[in-house]
């Protein structure tokens, strides 16, 4: 078993600038947050909606990498989408999840409820039955490493479960805001338009591209 | 696309990516259950429009199947413009 925090300073340091990362509300987001300093994050994704915005954007940019950072109670919310990741095969989209195995351990000095994989749930499991292949557990972080860099290189999808502490008793100081979930819209589109020269909002005086 | 039941399991993602985050999508949703489906679905009648209007979803209803297209290139182009999700409902000729 392994902290959260010592993962994400793992990932910070191994993750280049371009690659999209979208973030599960909660420690995912507000940790990256403060270890990172970049305009390709997509925070604050909630109840579900993490791996499948990391998927539909690794479908819309198939030239990009995309890591997921979700965490266990979200993804098992909506569990359907690693069998849609398989069949649709987005081979830029690494889901990486951050298993706790209770709900709000986050924010809490106890752990919440257990979620499914606090009992007998493998998500690495679940997600090889869904028939994504490259599926790993980790637990330390020289394997993660080494699991993020395999992911990053090789083409996937990929699904990494790091299996990690119940709480969060380490964190990084508050130094930041953390962008809301408006402003974050912007300046994650304004991103992708200036990196890959398409048009996402448009002005509201119609001609869209 | 959603179903009419699909509509309700997603209400939660709707609510959050119209009201939180303002992110325009087109969503189509076939009308069952209003008034002349054949089927059983009243269930519907009760809640689609009220769940569109508690999410602050503007929505048009499509009874004419020749208003399908129309209608759908006005409401995606709204959506565009004002960053919000818009609803095409369907239903009478348009779906059953």
């Amino acid at each position: 078993m392994v902290a959260r925090l010592a993962l994400i300073k793992e990932l910070a340091s191994i993750v280049p600038q371009e690659v999209l990362v979208v973030t599960s509300i909660g420690n995912n987001s507000y940790f990256w947050a403060e270890l990172t300093d970049r305009e390709a994050t997509l925070f604050h994704s909630t109840l579900g909606m993490c791996t499948p915005a990391a998927f539909g954007l690794a479908m819309a940019l198939p030239r990009r990498k995309v890591l997921a950072l979700d965490s266990d109670g979200n993804l098992i919310l909506n569990l359907g989408v690693l069998g849609t990741i398989a069949n649709e095969n987005p081979t830029n989209l690494t889901v990486l999840v951050m298993d706790n195995g209770n709900y709000l351990g986050s924010h809490k000095k106890e752990p919440g409820m257990r979620t499914a994989t606090g009992g007998k749930m493998k998500l690495q499991e679940v997600a090889k039955g869904c028939g994504i292949a490259s599926a790993h557990l980790i637990q330390d972080v020289a394997t993660f490493r080494e699991k993020i860099q395999m992911a990053l290189k090789n083409d996937g999808p990929h699904f990494i479960c790091a299996q990690v502490e119940a709480l969060d008793p380490e964190r990084p100081a508050k130094t930041k805001h953390v962008l809301d979930p408006r402003e974050n819209k912007y300046q994650f589109a304004k991103y992708i338009e200036r990196t890959e020269g398409v048009q996402i909002l448009g002005g509201g005086l119609g001609n869209f591209g | 696309m959603l179903a009419t039941s699909g509509l309700l399991v997603a209400t939660y993602h709707l609510a959050r990516i119209n009201i939180l985050h303002e992110v325009p999508l087109l969503i189509v949703i076939p009308y069952r259950g209003d008034i002349g489906d054949p089927r059983w679905m009243g269930l519907y009648k009760k809640t689609t429009e009220p769940g569109l209007n508690a999410m602050d979803i503007p929505y048009r209803v499509v009874s004419r199947s020749s208003d399908i297209v129309r209608t759908i290139k006005e409401c995606n182009e709204s959506a565009r413009a004002w960053l919000r999700c818009i609803a095409v409902i369907l239903n009478e000729e348009a779906l059953w």
